[in-house]
């Protein structure tokens, strides 16, 4: 019984290894791995340009620091 | 998602309001101001690649992983710690005589102080004290059986009853005490807390481990009285 | 300074409504009331596992405080603390980021949402009773996994289907990239379910013999901080420092490094819990290198997080978000390097058995998970609820209440911890064990007043929380995404 549970664990083990394998080379084959700063970008679109801080303290001006961005924000819809 | 080539996001950080708009008005120009307005301020900024000397550190992290995996592996023995086990090196040279009073004093702190406190005063009403005790100063025959199969029961210990029980510490019990820390130990609570007593010795014990054989329960303090 | 309020009544969002922003908007709408469950509970859990927590704080220099009640003993009230933290507040905090994110970063709309709505409600069901069974003296003797074993099934079932549920939103994905914090994502939920399986299997209801135990005890307490909290706070601080600065994170390259390197190391480390325990010493060498190579990932999310912040620090003060999650972030690299070192020998000589580890463990989960946490939290609920955060005052209560309770948090119990293991290591002039412990007393008072400072910022935070729900929309604020619509905007040329 305590060895058929450790057989248990092993396989569940090597299962793992083996999705951990799995995963990095579906990466590889998907690419992944390229074009890396093509995907570093991908969070950005239309919407939530790059060069845009999208966040701020409610009903307060935001410093002199911030103010360019949200300028050209706002004149993209002006 | 992304959409380099619209002129929509006009995001500069030195440039005015005004400046923006007007640029914003030919693509090309706007795409060239965007990529040179966003890098200037921020030099660091890019897809830079990892620094080649930080490949350096991390060869070095897995070299010194890998020294470390080889000096205290124990030679992926699981019984690296036994004592058993490195008999053979030991003979190489000569083991250094342990004083007792450093192993007995280890020892009592480990195991005895809880009870017994490492002022050895004991615990009024609950745990009998060992600096000045008769018991303790008295004969080694009575103190090496209790160290051996425990004690329980009502004791008077300095003038004062105490009904408890203590646990054996032989090595036929969970504690699995030698001769020779019995010995060190017993020799450790004989000369602390200004107790005067002779040392006991490994080969003492070792007598009265072959006189006593074994022994199923704890010993009560009258079947003790005639070891006195 | 010369406001220009024209600029801001130029914005119409109504009448400008790219087609992306729609598709954005409809995504974090599909993914509200879901979000609103997964975050509100977690905030209730908060502020409960905030009131065991003082409890448990102040019975450690009085004692006697409640001690006649069994119910609130402190063998029973520090573990309900813990199980209501980790599995009521930070589970439930880091479900509800990660289908927002995973949702957000697959663009597609949230499908199978019946699965998340059965999966949260058995995953609070089980945290309430399983509280309730560890104050009622029902938990089971394994550090990190207390809860009675009639509630483990419930946990495990709604645990796998918020992993299946992931999978599947992952498979749906459109667009061609997986953005690093979809790779943390997919891992943490695919990770959870395989640790606390093979915990319950090993340690409840078959359990392994001797010292076996103690190692699947520690692989599993360990793991559920660096393979399920700690992707889902790298996840979330990779998307939303680069998203809130508007800037690329510094480099990609080392992200992907970082990952594999992550996913390589970590389930090695825990057995560093065990250093100088009866296991085989090549496993502790083992789980102390292990540990060491943790330093790898480390380094490469610091420069990533560290290095895109940077020449935009400032940005902290304007954006609550930045300014909790860079907090975090600081704390990940802080917290994981002094790890490291805690793993070393000489170093765990002093430190193991002391309260110098119950900082550390506050120090991972708290400063660096936790602020995570408040931090994607204040992102998603205006975009969530398309309203502004009612009080900026609050925010700031909040924060400076959690950063500053939790830095003296941590720093009065690491000296107070590394004085205790030196003493404890002292055995030439061993003191009376009674003599450390009173000596530890004074850093342990200065916990409790941490602890209250950090329940001052839950409670604001809670405050805002409800605030946030019931208060009106106004009329400006019909922007799905609110950054372009500000106030007022004040034009100050430098």
């Amino acid at each position: 019984m305590e060895w058929f549970a450790y057989g248990l664990l092993a396989l569940i083990g090597l299962l793992m290894s083996a999705s951990a394998v799995y995963a990095f080379f579906w990466a590889q084959k998907t690419g992944e791995f390229r074009d890396l700063d093509q995907q570093a970008r991908s969070i950005f679109d239309e919407t939530e340009p790059e060069g845009v801080v999208t966040d701020r303290f409610p009903g307060r001006a935001t410093r002199a620091s911030a103010r360019p961005q949200h300028a050209a924000a706002a004149s993209k819809h002006s | 998602m992304s959409a380099p080539s619209t002129p929509s996001h006009p995001a500069g950080k030195a440039s005015t309001h005004q400046l923006e708009q007007a640029a914003a008005s030919d693509a090309s120009i706007t795409a060239i101001h965007q990529t040179l307005l966003r890098e200037k301020p921020e030099p660091t900024e890019g897809f830079s690649p990892i620094p080649i000397f930080l490949l350096f550190v991390f060869s070095a992290l897995i070299f010194v992983g890998g020294v470390y995996i080889a000096h205290y592996a124990g030679d992926f023995e699981p019984m690296a710690f036994d004592p058993s086990r490195g008999k053979q090196v030991a003979s190489a040279e000569p083991a250094k005589p342990v004083d007792p009073m450093v192993l007995g004093g280890r020892l009592f702190n480990q195991n005895c102080a809880a009870c017994h406190q490492v002022t050895g005063q004991g615990v009024p009403g609950s745990f009998p004290p060992l600096a000045g005790s008769e018991w303790v100063m008295g004969s080694e025959e009575r103190l090496v059986r209790i160290l051996l199969h425990g004690l329980s029961g009502p004791i008077e210990v300095e003038g004062k009853t105490y009904n408890g029980a203590m646990p054996a510490f032989g090595p036929k019990s969970g504690y699995r005490f030698n001769e020779q820390k019995i010995a060190a130990v017993l020799t450790y609570v004989r000369n602390s807390w200004g107790n005067t007593a002779p040392a006991v010795t490994p080969e003492k014990v070792k007598e009265i481990m072959a006189a006593v054989g074994d022994r199923p329960g704890p010993w009560t303090a009258a079947e003790l009285d005639p070891f006195k | 300074m010369s406001s220009a309020p024209s600029l801001a009544a130029a914005i119409d969002p109504r009448t400008k409504m790219p087609q992306e922003r729609a598709e954005l908007h409809q995504i974090d709408e599909s993914t509200r009331v879901l979000a609103l469950i997964f975050l509100g509970t977690s905030a209730v859990w908060l502020l409960v596992g905030t009131i065991f927590a003082l409890i448990a704080s102040w019975k450690l220099h009085n004692p006697e405080f409640l001690s006649t009640q069994e119910w609130l003993t402190f063998g029973r009230v520090r573990t309900a603390h813990l199980n209501t933290v980790i599995y009521g507040w930070a589970t439930n905090a880091g479900i509800g980021v990660s289908f927002w994110l995973m949702a957000r970063l697959s663009r597609t709309l949230l499908r199978h949402a019946g699965i998340l709505y059965v999966s949260g409600a058995a995953w609070n069901l089980a945290v309430i009773v399983g509280t309730f069974g560890i104050l009622r003296g029902d938990g089971q003797p394994v550090e990190w996994l207390e809860f009675p074993r009639y509630v483990t099934p419930l946990l495990f079932v709604s645990y796998a289907l918020i992993g299946v549920w992931g999978i599947i939103t992952f498979r749906f994905r459109r667009g061609e990239h997986t953005y690093v914090s979809q790779w943390y994502l997919l891992a943490a939920l695919f990770w959870f379910p395989w640790l606390y399986s093979i915990a319950q299997i090993m340690l409840v209801f078959a359990p392994t013999v001797g010292v076996i135990q103690a190692l699947t005890n520690w692989w599993f307490a360990h793991n559920v901080l660096g393979l399920w909290f700690t992707p889902i706070g790298i996840a979330a601080s990779y998307y939303f420092i680069p998203k809130v600065l508007g800037k690329p994170i510094h480099s990609y390259h080392l992200s992907v490094v970082g990952f594999w390197a992550l996913a390589f190391f970590y389930n090695w480390a825990g057995v560093h819990h065990l250093i100088g325990g009866p296991i085989p010493v090549w496993v502790q060498s083992a789980g102390i290198v292990a540990s060491l190579m943790m330093v790898i990932p480390v380094i490469v999310t610091a420069i990533n997080h560290h290095l895109t912040v940077i020449g935009s620090f400032q940005q902290v003060w304007n954006s609550p978000t930045l300014r909790f999650i860079v907090f975090g972030a600081m704390n990940y690299t802080l917290a994981s390097l002094l790890g490291s070192a805690m793993a070393l020998r000489s170093v765990n000589s002093v430190t193991h058995f002391t309260h110098f580890t119950v900082g550390h463990a506050h120090h991972g989960m708290y400063s660096f998970f936790t602020m995570v946490m408040f931090g994607s939290i204040y992102y998603m609920l205006p975009r969530l609820l398309r309203k502004e955060w009612p009080s900026a005052f609050l925010i700031n209560v909040h924060f400076w209440g959690t950063a500053a309770g939790i830095t003296l948090y941590v720093v009065a119990l690491s000296i107070g911890g590394w004085i205790q293991g030196m003493q404890m290591n002292d055995v030439k002039n061993y003191p009376d064990f009674l003599q450390i412990m009173v000596a530890t007393k004074p850093w342990l008072f200065a916990r409790t007043i941490a602890g209250l400072m950090i329940a001052v910022g839950h409670i604001a935070f809670v405050v805002s929380f409800v605030w946030i729900l019931i208060k009106k929309r106004t009329v400006e604020e019909t922007s799905p995404t609110l950054f372009n619509t500000p106030p007022t905007l004040s034009l100050k040329t430098s």
